[in-house]
């Protein structure tokens, strides 16, 4: 009996030094669309910190933070402090950081989502990485059941495609191109971005061009609460743009709308709500 | 004779600024042809409602906005590179453009329940606060200047202006990295661009524009006497102290009205007066209106180039300036073998 608990004891021991957890168990995030997939998929008991921008879901909050989002803002030393052994960064914005963290063995996840199928591949991406493979699946499951379900809220109202103008900021006019989760997500919809000719993600576009395009649907991200359509709709210029002409300007939340996340399905349900409002105005 | 070249270069740049401004009229990111501009232009009623609006609303207006901005920026170049004699003076050199920069970021951190008692501080808050923003610089290297050994001397200027210019970037940058949702907006702010701006924003630079103007042209009458040195000016009558704060005060208000008009635009203040000395005169009285129509010109066609080479996105004016500006530059210094600006 003895020399059988014994055997027991010692392959027990052997897997657990032989095949220890790969998973990361103390995870860093740079970028708030990540913060929030970590969460969706369940991990979130191996993330240690957030930055100042990551402020879904609420329990993210508790987390302490290292900073801004901006690059230059946060310290290398900050993150080391919390003995990270995974790292997710944002392409472009902590390029600088890649190499200094894997010269200390620390594992890195460069976020570059833009379109769709990019956000969903992250979000499968990330479920391998934290082990939650199931989690990831029925997170992916969710969003597409989601998306259908606004493709047939948004459809049940409209025959002809609506062409829409996104307008991210203006004076300089700025509007989401065609590698943007934005045009995506209309064109499931059944709705156009007027330009998804632009190959940029986020191109700054002239005023002639939006007037001569003719928008049937202005959207624009409202932060601070601030969701007043009137800015818009009292331009002089735009007057004869459909949209303008028959007040179809809608506001959106700016939070939601600017984190390519497992948030995109109801972001879908939120467009497919304005499409439907649309499309009963007169 | 020469007064009659002078009066064919005027002539001839007038024509060329007109002709540039028509250019301007004519291209953009939407195709329109001529026959639709002449029509949108003096025949509204019978043009297509969106082509007029592109025309009249939107052309129109950003190439009269680009053509001042180029003029006053180039104006304020050419009065204090003479004034400073140095050849690198413009905008930039007083610390205006920095702090133009400066109030322009400060105006995304005002919290919109201060502002919303007036519907015009509202719309134009942007350029109200960039236009306090390059004043008050200007006011403040004037007076830490006059605590220098020897008041209000033009290297004591200089330094000042370098380095207030240098703390307001400073705070800019600051202000940019916690704020960091206006950084696209003031990203292109620093860069320069007319995208956006309308009649209401010529209309609220319009006065600032005709005092910067007249100013500028004062100026210009004593710049010369000026560059035979402090004691020539002093013993041939000249107020030292009146043409220091008229010259300062000139070529402060023109950057900042040209500054609040389309951003910090770099290389047109230094290039026109450049241009204009090599080619045409370098007698202030001459050279100031003509960098200003030089200026103009630079600045529209440049812009026309901004909103025509990659319809329909807009490139920020600064970048074509710079583009076409720097090697035309370099070509004409070493083409020229005219003296240097002392």
């Amino acid at each position: 009996m003895k020399k059988f608990f014994f055997v027991v004891f010692a392959c027990l021991f052997f897997i657990f030094f032989a095949f220890p957890n790969k998973n990361p168990q103390r995870i860093v995030s740079l970028v708030p669309a990540i913060t929030e997939t970590i969460f969706a998929v369940g991990a979130e008991n191996s993330l240690v910190a957030r930055t100042d921008f990551c402020t879904f879901p609420a329990q993210a909050m508790a987390l302490p933070s290292v900073g801004g989002f901006d690059g230059k803002a946060i310290s290398f030393e900050k993150i080391i402090a919390f003995s990270p052994d995974l790292v997710c960064l944002a392409k472009g914005m902590h390029d600088h950081l890649i190499n200094p963290l894997k010269s200390r063995g620390i594992q890195v996840f460069v976020s570059s989502a833009e379109n769709l199928n990019d956000i969903l591949d992250e979000i499968k991406s990330i479920a391998e990485l934290t082990g939650r493979l199931r989690q990831g699946e029925l997170c992916l499951s969710q969003i597409e059941s989601q998306i259908e379900c606004a493709k047939t809220l948004a459809n049940s109202t409209r025959k002809k495609r609506l062409c829409v103008y996104w307008e991210v900021s203006a004076k300089p006019y700025f509007t989401c191109g065609k590698k943007s989760f934005v045009t995506d997500l209309l064109k499931i919809l059944g709705a156009e971005n007027i330009f998804s000719d632009i190959d940029q993600s986020y191109p700054q576009v002239s005023e002639e061009s939006i007037v001569s395009r003719m928008p049937q649907m202005i959207v624009f991200p409202a932060h601070a609460k601030n969701n007043k359509t009137n800015f818009i709709l009292e331009r002089k210029n735009w007057k004869n743009i459909p949209a303008v002409a028959q007040g179809k300007v809608f506001a959106v939340d700016g939070d939601l709308f600017s984190r390519p996340g497992p948030r995109i399905g109801q972001m879908a349900m939120a467009l497919a709500e304005i499409l439907v409002r649309s499309g009963t105005n007169p | 004779m020469k007064k009659n070249f002078f009066v064919a270069f005027f002539f001839i740049a007038l024509s060329v600024f007109l002709f540039s401004m028509v250019v301007g009229i004519c291209f953009g990111t939407e195709r329109i042809r001529f026959a639709q501009v002449w029509q949108a232009l003096f025949f509204p009623e019978n043009a297509e409602p969106h082509v007029a609006i592109i025309v009249k609303d939107i052309r129109l207006p950003r190439v009269v906005l680009a053509g001042l901005c180029g003029a006053l920026l180039a104006g304020s170049g050419a009065v204090f590179q003479g004034f400073f004699r140095n050849s690198l003076a413009d905008s930039g050199i007083m610390g205006i453009s920095s702090g133009a920069t400066l109030g322009a970021v400060l105006s995304a951190m005002i919290p919109l329940g201060l502002t919303c008692t007036s519907a015009f501080v509202q719309a134009n808050l942007t350029a109200l606060c960039a236009f306090a923003g390059a004043i008050a610089t200007a006011l403040i290297v004037y007076a830490v200047s006059m605590f220098h050994g020897q008041r209000g001397d033009t290297t004591a200027i200089i330094l000042t202006g370098t380095a207030v210019s240098s703390f307001s970037s400073a705070v800019t940058s600051f202000l940019i990295l916690v704020k960091d949702k206006e950084l696209y907006r003031m990203f292109n702010w620093t860069l320069g661009s007319f995208n956006g701006k309308g009649w209401e924003d010529l209309f609220l630079l319009l006065p600032a524009t005709g005092i910067a103007t007249l100013l500028l042209f004062v100026c210009s009458g004593f710049l010369d006497i000026l560059s035979g040195g402090q004691q020539t000016a002093q013993a041939l009558g000249l107020n030292l102290t009146t043409a220091r704060r008229l010259v300062l005060a000139s070529g402060s208000l023109a950057a900042a009205t040209g500054v609040c008009m389309g951003g910090t635009i770099g290389f047109v203040g230094l290039v026109a007066p450049h241009i204009i000395r090599r080619i045409f005169s370098p007698k202030h009285r001459l050279l100031v209106p003509a960098s200003m129509i030089c200026g103009g010109i630079f600045l529209v066609l440049a812009d026309t180039i901004a909103r025509s080479v990659a319809p329909p996105s807009e490139l920020p004016v600064g970048i074509i300036t710079a583009l076409v500006g720097t090697p035309f530059f370099v070509c004409l210094l070493f083409s020229s073998k005219g003296d240097n600006h002392a």
